[in-house]
């Protein structure tokens, strides 16, 4: 590891501006609203911090790319799974956003109760794989998550000749999966 | 080297350049780990000791690791830390009794630091050719935010990536909210600096 080079980097003169922080939290708002702040144009509403209000603006843009738009719990999984259980528009079962992390889909092989069954890649580790899918409408309801998630632990638990072993129990973007040893026929 | 140089280097069996591979990740999974443990666990695992599990297992795994470039590797590296954190979480509160609220909690935070920490790979993997021509921006930013005084890094972590308010990290640090935000402003200004000295 590098060490931090204290005095070399104390030049960042920060102003005890409280309208510096406003700005900044202005601006985090915006990205945490999903938006894409025109940054030229929000410097130019404050002429007197425009140095420092940039860099701290460069830091947000570094911290808010690397860590894409669901940064926030309260905005991701929990609102979800708040919502009231309407569905509308919503169709059960929409293809989820292929790859889901790190299986790619490759066809529908089934659905059962609480989901459906893809055959996937793995892609880390390029092996097969049956990927059990809840049904993103259905992570409305907190019992069924509950119910799906109860299911993968209690899989992964078992280890018996004819039960399929789970691999990985996961969520992306607010859909939740598990993936389990894929058995041909 | 880039890393996928180091990647098929490693294929072939040379011990130094799996360890120089895995190096490229101690900041990001340092910083996943500390996130992924969250505020209940903290005191009781140790991100630094989860990262070196990891990096163990990987070690002793590597055979198994099929891809070739950045995002398949950190995609991997991800999963085998999961599983620690997971099996520890269960550990723990195997000896404490069983709190179903605080285990879905658990889990809650992990799929969202993962969110917040792998956003960027679902799309790399999704275009292999731009994926080897750039570094994990995750990966990235967990370097630059390695470089930072620690009181600077913890008010970004806490409140970028974990997703506190100010006054909570305020009790959380025995700062006043005022000192917090300033060291928030502080740091996101400095960490353009630290980032130019990594590239």
């Amino acid at each position: 590891m590098i060490p931090d080079s204290h005095s070399a980097l104390s030049g960042a003169e920060i102003p005890d501006d409280p309208r510096l922080m406003q700005a900044v939290q202005e601006y985090l708002a915006e990205l945490e609203a999903g938006r894409r702040p025109n940054r030229r144009e929000f410097l130019k509403r404050f002429p007197e911090l425009q140095a420092p209000l940039a860099q701290c603006l460069d830091g947000l843009d570094f911290v808010h790319k690397a860590a894409a738009p669901g940064i926030r719990p309260e905005t991701t999984t929990r609102d979800v799974v708040r919502m009231p259980g309407n569905g509308a528009g919503t169709p059960a079962d929409a293809v989820p956003a292929n790859p889901l992390g790190d299986f790619q889909i490759i066809r529908e092989i089934g659905r059962g109760g609480m989901g459906i069954i893809y055959e996937a890649v793995q892609l880390s580790l390029g092996r097969r794989v049956a990927l059990k899918v809840l049904p993103f409408a259905a992570t409305l309801n907190p019992r069924h998550l509950l119910r799906f998630k109860n299911e993968a632990q209690a899989a992964a638990q078992l280890h018996h000749t004819n039960i399929v072993p789970v691999y990985y129990v996961g969520c992306e973007r607010g859909v939740h999966f598990y993936a389990m040893q894929l058995i041909d026929g | 080297m880039t890393a996928e140089q180091l990647i098929s280097d490693a294929r072939t069996g040379s011990a130094a350049a799996l360890g120089s591979l895995l190096e490229l990740y101690r900041n990001y999974l340092r910083l996943l780990a500390r996130v992924e443990i969250g505020r209940r666990l903290q005191g009781k695992l140790d991100a630094s000791d989860l990262v070196q599990d990891t990096f163990t297992e990987a070690h002793r795994n590597f055979g198994l690791f099929r891809g070739n470039a950045e995002p398949q590797l950190v995609s991997w590296l991800r999963q085998i830390l999961a599983a620690k954190v997971a099996n520890l979480v269960r550990h723990y509160f195997g000896t404490q009794g069983r709190d179903i609220r605080l285990e879905q909690d658990l889990a809650r935070s992990i799929d969202n630091s993962s969110h917040a920490l792998g956003g960027d790979l679902a799309a790399s993997i999704s275009s292999p050719s731009q994926a080897a021509s750039r570094r994990e921006q995750a990966v990235l930013l967990a370097d630059a935010l390695s470089r930072l005084p620690e009181d600077y890094r913890d008010v970004i972590v806490l409140r970028n990536l974990e997703g506190l308010t100010f006054p909570e990290i305020a009790k959380r640090m025995q700062r006043s909210q005022d000192s917090v935000e300033k060291l928030w402003l502080r740091g996101l200004a400095r960490l353009r600096q630290v980032c130019g000295e990594a590239v």
